[in-house]
């Protein structure tokens, strides 16, 4: 043959060859590891939105209700719940009640249920300042340790 | 080589405890012979090293895939001829123009430290260079490796009718051309 070769080019070829495949064997195993990684955790997040969604699907009442939620305002609808729970739970209520049922003005006392019916008709608005005129009434308080 | 000693290469290279020791026995069972082939059709020895380390390493990390259904030289082979079609098509979009990459092929080859004597296989070189790709390979599987057409069906992917008809197109060019140079 009329070329030539590099003295030696032979013996040095093989170790050549092998520390290259070596490095790109290394080099394959991390791609490989990386990629399944992000596989799983695609997976993983896939299999978790789908349940999620099924579980939702099927129980329409809760989804309507979370829709609902999301859409008309959470925050507002927990507020007054717990006005309302606030407001109920005042000892002045009761004491009210028994005291108006006890004394029986003229007009007629206000039974439970015109006072729920009073509550039911107020605005959230005018339930945050009650409630919030309630908190700061210090006689409440005093009325509650009387009572007790 | 014979099938025995294949074999030990083979079940050397599907062990990964042995597979370093199976790639070493490869190499140095077939790297001059699959050089040389190299060699011959990209003529430059910086290309025929790049190519020969690439093929064997091919070998090693795709040992999986071979199926053993011809031999492990053959494999080889048809490894760095995809190897050297792969560069010589790329060099041949680089340059436009397959007749100036050719005459730099036949450069080289000229710039390559002769002996005396070996003026006669340049011009043969030459001669084989300036021969298509297909009857190129045809002719350098057939003449210098010594492979049986079966073997270089496979290599090439090509039937046998027209491996035979290459070679022989091939035969009567470097013949017209050594005739006339």
């Amino acid at each position: 043959m009329p070329y030539s070769v590099p003295d030696g080019f032979f013996d040095r070829i093989t170790e050549k060859a092998l520390d290259e495949a070596r490095l790109r064997e290394k080099g394959r195993r991390k791609h490989v590891l990386i990629w399944r990684s992000i596989a799983i955790a695609a997976s993983l997040t896939a299999l978790i939105a789908i349940g999620y969604l099924l579980i939702n699907l099927l129980t329409p009442g809760k989804t309507e209700q979370a829709a609902q939620n999301i859409t008309s305002g959470l925050q507002e609808e927990v507020k007054n719940e717990e006005f309302r729970e606030v407001i109920n739970s005042m000892p002045v209520k009761n004491d009210y009640d028994s005291t108006i049922t006890e004394s029986k003005t003229d007009n007629g006392a206000m039974d439970e249920e015109g006072i729920n019916d009073v509550l039911n008709s107020l605005t959230n608005e005018e339930l945050m300042e009650l409630a919030a005129i309630l908190k700061s009434d210090m006689f409440v308080e005093e009325t509650d340790n009387i009572l007790q | 080589m014979t099938p025995k000693s294949e074999g030990h290469i083979l079940s050397l290279l599907r062990e990964p405890v042995t597979k370093e020791k199976g790639f070493r026995v490869m190499m140095d069972t077939y790297k001059e012979r699959i050089y040389w082939h190299i060699r011959r059709l990209v003529v430059t020895h910086e290309d025929a090293e790049d190519i020969l380390q690439e093929t064997f390493i091919n070998a090693y990390r795709f040992i999986g895939s071979f199926n053993g259904q011809s031999k492990i030289y053959t494999w080889l082979y048809r490894i760095a001829t995809n190897e050297c079609i792969r560069l010589l098509r790329n060099r041949k979009k680089m340059k436009q123009n397959i007749e100036e990459l050719t005459d730099k092929h036949i450069f080289k080859l000229g710039e390559t430290d002769m002996e005396s004597g070996d003026e006669i296989l340049v011009k043969f070189q030459n001669a084989i260079l300036r021969l298509p790709e297909k009857q190129r390979l045809v002719f350098t599987l057939r003449y210098y490796d010594d492979l049986p057409y079966e073997e270089i069906c496979y290599i090439l992917k090509t039937s046998v009718n027209a491996l035979k008809t290459n070679y022989h197109y091939a035969h009567e060019k470097i013949k017209q051309y050594m005739l006339n140079n």
